[in-house]
């Protein structure tokens, strides 16, 4: 049994709600609300959800790049969401982040040199030659030109400006990358160019990815596990093929009905759900999907469903699965 | 068969800025038949957005300048018409539903007063009948509550209800054709979901054609009749939506189709990719704009630009291999 990279335990995010002119705190959002997964080496974990559900604070929090309200998050064992600033600056070599608009990510006053190295020239101190080699290095791993190096980012196209983020992610030689909507601003021809990138550069490197896309079509591409997150919680966590071939969650089966089918493959029929994601500033009693949940009975506006174990390695946070009594408790 | 409605012939936009020409649109010609979905795919910058609104004008010139072409609709032409006869066709004939839903209302506005302002315009009605009207429109594109919303501002709105005004606002008039341009692709998939369902059985209430434009492959094969697929400024083909995403003989609709994950096969594969990346259009095409990252390219696919090919089963593919190659 491999050992766990990422470890994450009933991790919340609160952001307060300020308001007046003295901004007072008169609630919060509960931006992720109380989730828990873990991620193995070498591994992806896809975070699949709608706008505002929670996957980019997760990936985030992972990162300590907000502050975690409560819960725990362990890297290599390490709990991160405890960690001191000193101690921070050493454990985050080991995380990186590529993040969805290429172009903002990378400053522009900066060469192509000076951007991939950056991490290494904060967190390493290494001879010219060095540094040199290690961008080189860095460059062709990517699959960008060593003669670019002196280019700036606005010379560079969507997909190119990608590569340049994942070459900086890299240089410090990450167990764990937080991917965010990579290829969602991609043109649909250089999108697979990326991920495909992506797929090698985890095979050599035995990376971890927490892959977070509302592209259900690359989440199953790319991933081995998939966690569907609705309004900060996670309500389906399973191996990408039991998944896909069998959704449990109301929500989950909702999502891939939507999803646009693919051409070729017969139409399928689509699962409407009614109205909108509510706002996730006040509490809600009982499940979160219940408002739109087209299976909701009383039950649900009671009681807020566990995630609770279903089938082998299938968790569901639904009523209408009762959990099945695991062989032994680990 | 039924009546053309729209016919586009040799449509070519540039936008001219001090430092140089973008051949934005080159040499477009299509038809669109009453009561048809057409499906506009492409990825950006490959002339989607620019050739449907070069139709109505609503491109500001300068820079952009429409230097060729015909744009007949029901046997007016389009483009030699002045501001205000182009006005009385757009909103009231034509309606346009853009990408961005939150940045095409105006914010300072209630959302009736949008909502009216083109009834009374086009169909001169009272202020009575058109609020009533409104009331209607949005309760069909369904959103609750609808006489009381219509007092609302748009930020109070979500991404997918502007989006249902958009589309309220550009059918309230009854146009003959929607053009859609990328009404979902700001959206989330179940609000994306609820919004095509929309479409399709609006669709069938009022009868009328409609252009959807999007990247999204899957979008266009569940919703059109009949796709064009555009690249570098030119269509590349057009096809009825099975037949294309079944047997698409352009290479470049070929390479496109599999660089997209197919939902129902997975594993830890590879990709196909194009290599390489879009042109830059900053001059005229003087070849197949698709050479340079084309498998199959010959010399003359270098050399000249490939005329629209017509194959049997109504479709048409501008590559000088298409009419020989056979499925692989």
């Amino acid at each position: 049994m491999t050992p766990e990279l990422v470890e994450v335990k009933d991790l919340k995010v609160h952001f307060p709600v300020t308001s007046g002119i003295l901004r007072r705190t008169t609630g919060h959002v509960r931006a992720v609300d109380g989730i828990s997964f873990s991620i193995r080496r070498g591994r992806t974990l896809g975070l699949v959800g709608e706008s505002g559900s929670g996957k980019t604070t997760t990936g985030r929090a992972l990162l300590r790049l907000v502050d975690i309200t409560s819960g725990t998050v362990t890297l290599e064992g390490v709990d991160i969401s405890a960690a001191r600033s000193h101690e921070l600056r050493e454990i985050r070599p080991k995380m990186q982040m590529i993040f969805q608009d290429p172009l903002s990510c990378l400053n522009p006053r900066l060469s192509v040199a000076d951007i991939i190295a950056e991490p290494l020239d904060e967190n390493r101190r290494l001879a010219r030659r060095e540094r040199a080699h290690a961008i080189d290095q860095l460059m062709d791993s990517v699959g960008l030109l060593r003669a670019w190096v002196d280019r700036f980012p606005h010379e560079f196209s969507g997909g190119q400006c990608q590569r340049i983020g994942i070459a900086r992610a890299l240089a410090l030689k990450p167990r764990l990358i937080v991917c965010d909507e990579p290829i969602a601003s991609l043109d649909f021809s250089v999108q697979a160019q990326i991920v495909n990138l992506l797929r090698d550069l985890q095979d050599e490197h035995a990376l971890a990815y927490l892959f977070i896309s509302h592209d259900l079509s690359m989440i199953r591409h790319m991933a081995d596990d998939v966690a569907v997150m609705y309004l900060g919680k996670i309500v389906e966590r399973a191996p990408v093929n039991a998944l896909f071939d069998a959704p449990m969650h109301p929500y989950t089966q909702a999502l891939m009905s939507a999803a646009p089918s693919m051409p070729g493959t017969a139409r399928r029929r689509r699962i409407v759900l009614e109205g909108e994601s509510p706002s996730s500033s006040g509490p809600i009693a009982g499940c979160v999907f219940r408002s739109r949940c087209p299976m909701a009975t009383a039950v649900c506006g009671q009681r807020a469903p566990s995630l609770a174990t279903v089938a082998k390695d299938h968790r569901v946070a639904c009523h209408l699965h009762p959990p099945i009594l695991e062989p032994h408790t680990s | 068969m039924t009546g053309t409605l729209l016919e586009v012939r040799g449509l070519r936009t540039v936008f001219r800025t001090r430092e140089k020409t973008v051949h934005a649109v080159n040499s477009v010609s299509f038809d669109l038949h009453e009561g048809e979905v057409l499906g506009v795919v492409g990825e950006s910058g490959s002339g989607k957005s620019v050739t449907m609104m070069s139709l109505l004008g609503l491109l500001p010139s300068p820079p952009a300048d429409i230097v060729e072409g015909t744009v007949t609709f029901d046997g007016r032409d389009l483009l030699s018409m002045d501001t205000a006869e182009l006005r009385r066709i757009c909103g009231a004939e034509i309606g346009f539903v853009f990408q961005n839903p939150m940045t095409s209302l105006n914010p300072v506005l209630t959302i009736g007063h949008q909502l009216m302002e083109p009834m009374r315009h086009h169909l001169g009605l009272s202020a009575r009948a058109a609020r009533s009207r409104a009331r209607e429109f949005l309760d069909l594109v369904g959103i609750p509550d609808a006489g009381r919303r219509l007092n609302d501002h748009p930020h109070q709105f979500s991404g997918g209800m502007c989006q249902r005004v958009m589309i309220a606002m550009a059918l309230s008039c009854t146009p003959r054709i929607l053009i859609a341009d990328e009404p979902t692709t700001a959206l989330d998939v179940t609000i994306q979901a609820q919004i095509l369902d929309l479409v399709a059985s609006l669709r069938e209430r009022f009868g009328m054609a409609i252009v959807w434009i999007s990247h999204d492959l899957g979008v266009v094969a569940d919703i059109a009749d009949r796709v064009l697929v555009m690249y570098g400024g030119r269509i590349v083909e057009t096809a009825p939506a099975d037949d294309l995403f079944r047997r698409p003989r352009h290479p470049y609709t070929r390479a496109l189709l599999e660089t997209v994950p197919a939902a129902h096969r997975c594993g830890r594969g590879r990709l196909a990719t194009i290599p390489g990346q879009t042109p830059t259009l900053v001059e005229a095409p003087r070849c197949c704009s698709f050479a340079p990252r084309c498998t199959i390219a010959i010399t003359r696919c270098r050399e000249e630009v490939p005329p629209a090919i017509s194959l049997p089963g109504h479709r048409e593919a501008a590559c000088f291999l298409a009419g020989q190659h056979n499925d692989p």
